[in-house]
């Protein structure tokens, strides 16, 4: 008995800390990848924010724009550049989508989605008639493009077509003059780019949830180059409301 | 008791990790909680200075393009308020603090928003716009609420916006063809206005120097051009428009900041310099020899005298090339008129003959309510070179000065009294008759020297001794400035030509009498706009109207011209105002009297084809006055504007006009101002002498220009420029409105 009591005393406490430690590990497991996850999503989203603001600077600065893959060289040295040489530099869209996904590293591309609009106040409700259209324009008339791109997992973009279905511009952000797109569009010329920069965030949750979560970011910046004259022009984006991509300050445009 | 029991807990081995778990669980607990909200600020920070950055810059391009300073507010404030909205829940933001800066002039700034006048420090240096806007956030911590409840976050962003520039190349320039018939070879160019320091203010009095790529453009500017150019500089900085050669748009590049006006420039070689002819050959028409002292001892001869003995050895055109053989029986004398002089001017300061004529006018200086020329246009008179060609012909020195100006006597209907009196030039080169009326310019008043010194003997002719002292010459002349306009007493325009001639009742001893306020009838210059969509000729350039139809209030004033173009098609330029049909003869036949004329509005006939009801009502009680041209019946060779605006000159935006402006207890006219003392505003009346482009599709002018000379009165033929001008598409050569420099 004495012998019993000896052995389960001296036995009884051996294995207490793996038990004491099998508690305490999911506490610690979930503790540990919870405040892992949490910072790898704000650290995500910080990132995409980032990549929003920092493609709507690049479209902003862009004299024009394009979806081409490669951008639009204006010399080189087999055709450098002559007095009848265009002056525009034309920006690849494409170009700015692939950087972008190298800019998320080291998170994963896979599925990023960028969607670039420019929404440019063509003339305002007071422009005179046109010889095509000599009434009165009731509200102001807008020019808007689109181009929506998507990365694949080895950072290549997507180049939609000029047809293709638009994220930004299909949720009417012109609807109200206090909030929304048309808010910072008040006079003829005046423009907004809008950059909405998306990814599915998967992380550890995704092991265990069967819908990532997606995170999004969007920017909003003023066309650096805008004029009384002059609009940002996109080529093969989808166009949203106007044939052609003109606007005058004088309110006498003419599309 | 208690002593016991802490050292039994002190020696229990037991549950060890258990405590040391439950003892670490605090800071654990805090690491992480720290950590995630840590994460949280970071994010909401990220967002916030993206929002103050968007709006800053949102803010700068607004105000550079509006001049508005409640748009750029606004706009700032709005896209703030778009990319805040972002922030979480559990983010309160405060409304932004939006500060303005603004060192331009009132009507760059706007005045509805409050804003500074002076930079602010965080501004770049010399910007024109600067908008700060700062914001401040209130986060509420999560995990570490406990111990932290809320994290407040604050961000600051400026923008500072310059003026960009727009671009413009000669290549773009799409100018009409029609130019004047004059003997002077003329060359219309058009120049960016120089603005002031700040980059804000266009200094209408200042013109450029032509640089030396001006060297090789079109037209007689190219005798004007320096020997140097700024640095980067690589073509000239007048864009070539038209000249009286028949040459057309290239040539020449300017760069514009936004709003930066444009303004033309007419440069003209003075005085048939080859009168009917396109080549640069002077001739000499008569000449002074003298055989004994290259200073005295001159007697006139016809040019091409025929040294003895007879008969002569027929040297070249210039006596300097030619080289008789020594016992050659004669030798036939020439003089040379300096380069670009065939009709000489003098120097303002001196009244000696200046070797150069050729006159550059500025269109911007009527926006300063100054005649639109430039310094090197004085008094036209005949003049004998300084240069002497010397020859010696069979052992006889001959010393030869030409008489200019030059133009063969022979073969020119030209009525000129230099020609016909020229005998009086001997000795007496400012004879009676000569054409002693120039143009005023910038700061002219305070340079400028008594004339009379050098017209001593000239009172029949009306030019001399107004006053000893004082006299200008002409004073205030001709100029289409309101702020110059002084009625002209019912003078009536030469019917030979009313648009281009002086009233000869100007020239006369009671003009010299009112020494500032002469009788003056014409304008020197209309630039008059033709909308965006005027006909054009095959070359793309705008075509000059046959005519205007003119729209005058109940007074009679003329408050705005419309444009007509026989037999052609076209987008009325002021719809609602004219009814384009046309009868055989090619005239409106519906108004033919001012009373029936009366505007009622509502429809009009537009573009020939459809009545379209339009709104615009503005000339509603007003009257369209059909001024049927000059030459009825030929309906495109007239091209002139309504005679009577020619000495009536016109504001739009004032009505009465032509009465100039004298400030109460003044001597002088204000200058810069209309008639009824209100600033000039050139882009409201661009016939003042500057336009802007900044119009898309870009708008068209018609120049009409005269250099203030005329047939009747004056010694020449003049019938000067008469052209249009196309701004450039901007879009194809914007250079950008100015990136912004973010700060903060």
């Amino acid at each position: 008995m004495r012998k019993f009591r000896f052995s389960r005393g001296k036995l009884g406490r051996r294995g207490i800390a793996a038990v004491e430690f099998a508690i305490i590990v999911p506490v610690l497991l979930v503790l540990f990848m919870g405040t892992i996850e949490m910072l790898t999503a704000y650290r995500t989203e910080a990132k995409l924010n980032a990549i929003a603001f920092n493609v709507a600077q690049m479209v902003a600065l862009a004299q024009s724009v394009s979806t081409a893959n490669a951008p639009i060289a204006n010399a080189t040295a087999a055709t450098p550049l002559t007095a009848d040489s265009p002056t525009v530099q034309v920006v690849s869209l494409n170009d700015i989508c692939r950087g972008a996904a190298k800019g998320l590293a080291p998170f994963p591309p896979g599925g990023m989605t960028l969607a670039i609009a420019s929404i440019t106040e063509e003339q305002g409700p007071t422009a005179q008639p046109t010889s095509g259209n000599p009434a009165y324009a009731a509200t102001p008339t807008y020019d808007e493009w689109e181009s929506d791109s998507t990365a694949a997992a080895d950072g290549s973009c997507s180049t939609p077509s000029p047809s293709a279905t638009t994220t930004i511009l299909s949720g009417s952000p012109l609807t109200t003059a206090t909030t929304g797109a048309s808010s910072m569009v008040l006079n003829p010329c005046d423009n907004v780019i809008i950059v909405q920069a998306s990814v599915p965030y998967a992380g550890l949750i995704g092991l265990f949830i069967k819908h990532p979560l997606t995170l999004t970011q969007t920017a909003y910046v003023r066309w650096a180059y805008t004029l009384p004259t002059t609009e940002l022009q996109c080529t093969g984006c989808t166009l949203v409301s106007a044939p052609t991509q003109v606007c005058n300050a004088d309110n006498t445009s003419n599309n | 008791m208690l002593v016991s029991l802490i050292r039994k807990f002190l020696r229990e081995r037991r549950a060890a990790t258990a405590v040391a778990m439950a003892i670490l669980t605090v800071p654990l607990l805090i690491a992480a909680s720290a950590a995630v909200d840590f994460a949280r600020i970071a994010s909401a920070r990220t967002l916030l200075q993206a929002a103050v950055d968007g709006a800053a810059v949102a803010g700068g391009g607004e105000w550079q393009m509006s001049e508005s300073s409640t748009s750029a507010y606004n706009v700032s404030s709005n896209e703030f308020s778009n990319t805040g909205a972002q922030l979480p829940s559990f983010v309160e933001i405060s409304p932004p603090t939006i500060k303005l800066a603004c060192t331009g002039n009132a009507t760059q700034c706007g005045s509805s928003a409050p804003y500074s006048t002076t930079l602010f420090t965080t501004c770049a240096a010399g910007v024109e716009y600067c908008v700060t806007v700062s914001a401040t956030a209130i986060l509420k911590n999560s995990l570490f609420g406990w111990l932290i409840p809320t994290t407040l976050l604050s961000a600051s962003s400026t923008d500072s916006v310059g003026f960009g520039t727009t671009g413009f190349s000669g290549r773009n320039i799409s100018s009409g063809r029609e130019f004047g018939s004059a003997g002077d070879i003329s060359g219309i160019y058009a120049y960016a206005v120089p603005m002031d320091a700040a980059g804000g203010t266009p200094n209408y009095n200042e013109m450029p120097t032509a640089n030396s790529y001006c060297a090789n453009i079109t037209g007689p500017l190219q005798h004007l051009a320096s020997s140097t150019s700024p640095a980067g500089v690589t073509a000239c900085n007048f864009l070539f428009v038209a000249d009286s050669l028949g040459d057309t748009g290239n040539g020449g590049a300017i760069s514009l900041k936004p709003n930066q006006p444009i303004a033309f420039s007419f440069v003209n070689e003075t005085g048939a310099n080859g009168y009917h002819s396109t080549e640069s050959t002077h001739y000499t028409d008569n000449i002074l020899v003298s055989t004994t002292s290259s200073s005295g001892g001159f007697t006139y001869y016809p040019d091409g005298y025929l040294t003895p003995p007879t008969p002569p050895v027929i040297c070249g055109r210039h006596q300097r090339d030619c080289t008789p053989s020594p016992g050659s029986p004669g030798t036939a004398l020439y003089g040379q008129c300096p380069n670009h002089t065939l009709y000489g001017s003098i120097d303002y300061n001196n009244g000696t003959p200046v070797t150069d004529s050729l006159n550059q006018y500025s269109s911007a200086y009527e926006v300063a309510g100054e005649p639109p020329t430039y310094e090197t246009n004085h008094v036209l008179v005949p003049f004998v070179t300084t240069q002497v060609v010397t020859q010696n012909v069979g052992g006889t020195t001959y010393y030869v000065k030409a008489v200019c100006p030059n133009y063969p006597r022979s073969g020119t209907s030209i009525n000129a009294p230099v020609s016909t009196n020229y005998s009086n030039t001997v000795g007496n080169q400012f004879a009676a008759g000569m054409n002693t009326f120039s143009t005023w310019f910038p700061t002219g008043l305070a340079n400028q020297v008594a004339f009379t010194d050098y017209f001593p003997n000239n009172a029949a002719c009306g030019i001399d001794d107004c006053s000893p002292t004082t006299d200008i010459f002409p004073p205030a002349i001709g100029g289409c400035s309101p702020a110059r306009s002084i009625n002209d007493n019912g003078v009536t325009p030469s019917s030979a030509d009313p648009w281009w001639n002086w009233s000869p009742s100007n020239i006369s001893p009671s003009y010299c009498a009112q020494e500032q306020a002469p009788k003056y009838s014409d304008c020197a210059l209309l630039i008059q706009p033709l909308g965006t969509n005027p006909p054009t000729d095959t070359n793309g350039g705008a075509l000059v109207p046959d005519y205007y139809n003119t729209i005058e209030d109940g007074s009679g004033n003329i408050i705005a011209l419309d444009p007509v173009y026989d037999g052609t098609t076209y987008t009325d330029l002021l719809t609602g105002v004219q009814i384009n049909n046309t009868d055989a003869a090619g005239y409106t036949p519906t108004y033919t009297t001012p009373s029936s004329s009366l505007i009622t509005n509502a429809t009009t006939i537009h573009g020939d084809s459809t009545a379209t009801p339009y709104a615009n009502t503005q000339y509603v009680g007003d009257y369209l006055v059909v001024q049927i041209p000059s030459t009825n019946g030929v309906p495109t060779s007239d091209h002139n504007p309504p005679l009577y605006t020619s000495h009536k000159c016109y504001d739009s935006s004032v009505a009465v006009v032509d009465k100039g402006y004298r400030p109460a207890g003044s001597s002088v006219d204000a200058l810069g101002y209309n008639a009824d003392g209100t600033a000039i505003d050139p882009v409201a009346n661009p016939q003042l002498g500057a336009v802007v482009c900044n119009k898309n599709p870009p708008a068209s002018y018609a120049l009409y220009w005269n250099d203030l000379g005329t047939y009747q009165a004056d010694d020449l033929g003049y019938w000067n420029a008469v052209t249009t001008f196309t701004c450039s598409a901007p879009a194809t050569t914007n250079t950008g409105g100015g990136a912004s420099l973010l700060s903060g």
